[in-house]
């Protein structure tokens, strides 16, 4: 909020593109969502803006105007009214706008870049304090600290979530060497809970870690563990991906919460993972009788090999891009609750790096979260 | 092969698709790692019946023996066949890849490259030396995800010092404050892998001489050179242009790591010089297709301009570029690299890559019919 426009040093959004189409005309073309605002003004109020970089004060700017025109308007507050408008429309922002979001000084340093983000994506910096605000406070539960959970959780730190609930019952070994994001040679033997709640307090010392080191079993009280989680991350692989995926997603669908099942595992390792929010896009139930359904006729014959688990392979870039496509997910999720998201599956295929989607429809007849569409 | 034990690589399933006919059956591979999938007709169940019993506990002798001596030549075509598709290892292999610390990205390589090759393109992946300019957001990804993939031999070249900014969406820690970037790396890499050969070169590249100068000393080394170029300082131009001239000049193949616009992860080009389009070949392209702006509009210029960034696109970023330095370095025509002639972009919004074909030009000033 502007107090004294007087004082105010007009600074022009990065996030807006400035076409000049003629002495009068000129675009405003908001960056993230293509937006246009043509209008047509004074010539010398075009000029302007190229003096609006947050340096020069309303009052500054107005004796450089009378230097160039002794028109009345202008100094009969034409100048201001623009800037008004201007502000209104979130081109022009207050040179202060990230002191002015009410988040600790450090945290907003150690952001600074993301803000600018979210201003460019967003329409105004009330929008972005409110986002940032909202990944602040979120509690997320991150299931399974592998090699796609750990890339993931490091990717939330650094996008400034901080309340972590962390669940993997597993210790570091020499063969994560090629796969987890907080691997080092000394931390051979440690729990990977440990060694995940040290990253994250490296890089955010005010964090607020939980562990809960064991198992995910059948007899796991989600209610109780998952109280106070805001949003839940599926990101094990034991004791089978779809086991693990549907009992969460179930939890979710009765306490209406959301829930990111990242891709990444054997025979997807290029998957982009699927968002989950109940009652609008598929759960897992769905999605699982999606692709029974259409791999009903695909069945392998039992492997001669018995012991296969030690034989997938991966590679840690595949990973870090299954890590991060489901972390943009969660910050567009953030950034917008009310946003679009489509049951789907996308995979990358290694060859070329063709990225087929398709769509995977919510079913209707679903025994898990059909209900849900009977709510609205 | 006589004395090989054989086994179907655990990743990939053998799946029946039509079996109605005992003279014709159909099977499909399907190589899980990366889903790709190897259809086979069988013209006699004994060889399904085979397969089926792969399990490295008999060597190719006794399967041969079992069959029968008179179909002892078939039975060779067939296993090579297998070995050639990537579709069988023996069981010698199979261990020492479970016993390598690498073993993911073994069985990864392994949809690709069959089990007799694999420790040698290994080999040829470990034995590279990577330049990387530049060790800005991009540039810190793509060091660690390569010593995690079994590259060991790096020189980092960038003047700056960590801080507090960088730490949204640089591989750095508080721990890592007014350290050199260079140096907040080389520790990292060296916790990831004791034995890993980093050169820091505390530079910013501004002149073709100070890039040349560290080419020629590695080149005294008589090792395989990459370079990544992922400079932004002085100016992406400006660097990506004395990189250009320094590659071509040497025959160093480089990788111009994308960086990230808005909602827009880019994914750079590979350029194999004088095999594929280079800087000059792209920029000639690019200036056609970038249809210029009606004549009347012009863009306001804005220099102090500081467009927003953040960590996940910085990773898929990276992650291209990791994919395409295994790729070269491999040696491998199987693993040719998937961004010569091309670049291209992820629209997270869309969940969208899209790619802009950049074609080697014979009307290029640098690299024209060259070869």
């Amino acid at each position: 909020m502007i107090e004294n426009w007087n004082k105010y040093k007009p600074r022009l959004r990065d996030g807006v593109d400035i076409y000049l189409e003629s002495e009068s005309d000129v675009t405003f073309v908001y960056l993230s969502s293509r937006k246009r605002i043509k209008i047509k003004c004074h010539p010398l109020l075009i000029k302007s803006l190229s003096w609006l970089t947050g340096d020069f004060s309303i009052e500054e700017l107005n004796s450089r105007l009378m230097n160039f025109s002794h028109e009345g308007f202008l100094a009969n507050n034409g100048f201001l009214e623009f800037i008004k408008y201007l502000y209104g429309k979130g081109i022009l922002i207050s040179e202060h706008w990230i002191d002015e979001i009410s988040l600790p000084h450090l945290y907003k340093k150690r952001l600074e870049r993301q803000l600018n983000f979210l201003l460019d994506i967003t329409d105004s910096s009330d929008e972005v304090s409110r986002v940032q605000s909202n990944i602040y406070q979120a509690k997320i539960a991150i299931f399974g600290l592998g090699s796609v959970g750990s890339w993931l959780c490091r990717e939330l730190v650094m996008m400034g979530f901080r309340n972590f609930l962390l669940i993997d019952y597993d210790v570091v070994s020499e063969f994560d060497i090629s796969r987890h994001e907080f691997f080092e040679q000394k931390t051979i033997g440690i729990k990977k809970t440990e060694v995940t709640q040290q990253m994250i307090l490296d890089i955010d010392r005010e964090a607020c870690i939980k562990i809960f080191d064991h198992a995910l079993t059948i007899d796991t009280d989600l209610e109780n563990l998952l109280l106070e989680i805001d949003f839940i991350v599926d990101t094990a692989d034991e004791p089978y991906i779809g086991y693990t995926g549907l009992k969460l997603s179930r939890y979710c669908v009765e306490y209406r919460k959301p829930l990111m099942i990242a891709g990444g595992f054997d025979a997807h390792l290029g998957s982009l993972g699927e968002l989950i929010i109940p009652g609008v896009t598929p759960c897992a139930d769905c999605y699982n009788t999606f692709f029974k359904e259409s791999l009903k006729d695909w069945k392998p014959i039992n492997h001669p090999v018995i012991e296969r688990r030690i034989s997938f392979g991966g590679l840690v870039s595949l990973s870090v891009l299954t890590a991060s496509t489901a972390a943009m997910t969660i910050i567009r999720y953030f950034i917008d609750p009310t946003t679009k998201f489509e049951g789907e599956r996308g995979e990358l295929l290694f060859d070329n790096y063709d990225l087929t989607v398709f769509s995977v429809p919510k079913n209707s007849t679903c025994y898990i979260c059909s209900h849900l569409d009977n709510e609205k | 092969m006589k004395n090989k034990y054989f086994r179907l690589r655990p990743s990939v399933s053998f799946v029946p698709i039509d079996i109605n006919n005992e003279s014709l059956q159909r099977f499909d591979f399907f190589l899980s790692n990366t889903r790709r999938t190897v259809p086979v007709v069988f013209s006699q169940t004994i060889l399904t019946d085979i397969i089926s019993s792969l399990d490295g506990s008999k060597s190719v002798s006794s399967i041969i023996d079992s069959v029968g001596k008179n179909h002892e030549k078939s039975i060779y075509s067939f296993l090579e066949f297998l070995v050639y598709k990537c579709l069988i290892e023996d069981i010698e292999t199979g261990v020492a890849i479970a016993n390598n610390p690498y073993r993911r990205v073994l069985n990864f390589l392994g949809d690709y490259i069959s089990y007799n090759s694999i420790f040698k393109v290994w080999n040829n992946i470990n034995n590279i030396h990577v330049v990387i300019v530049g060790l800005g957001a991009v540039g810190s990804w793509i060091s660690i995800l390569l010593v995690q993939s079994g590259i060991y031999k790096l020189t980092l070249i960038d003047n700056d010092v960590v801080e507090e900014t960088n730490l949204n969406r640089s591989l750095f820690t508080y721990k890592d404050l007014g350290l050199k970037k260079i140096t907040a790396i080389s520790n990292r890499i060296k916790s990831i892998r004791v034995d890993a050969k980093v050169n820091e070169v505390a530079t910013t590249i501004s002149q073709l001489d100070q890039i040349l100068n560290i080419l020629d000393s590695l080149k005294e080394n008589n090792e395989s050179i990459l370079l990544i170029n992922c400079a932004d300082y002085p100016n992406v131009d400006i660097t990506s242009m004395l990189i250009h001239k320094a590659c071509m000049e040497n025959r160093i193949p480089y990788i111009i790591a994308g960086g990230y616009n808005l909602h827009l992860s880019l994914i750079g080009p590979t350029i194999l010089p004088y095999e594929t389009a280079c800087f000059e070949c792209m920029a000639l392209t690019l200036n056609e297709i970038n249809i210029p702006e009606l004549k009347n509009i012009r863009k306001l210029p804005r220099p102090q301009r500081n467009i927003g960034n953040l960590a996940p696109l910085t990773g898929i970023s990276s992650s291209f570029v990791v994919n395409e330095v295994i790729r070269i370095a491999s040696k491998e025509p199987q693993l040719r690299p998937a961004m010569i002639n091309r670049r291209g972009e992820y629209n997270f919004l869309t969940n969208n890559i899209s790619f802009v074909d950049l074609p080697r030009r014979f009307d290029c000033p640098c690299c024209g019919n060259k070869k």
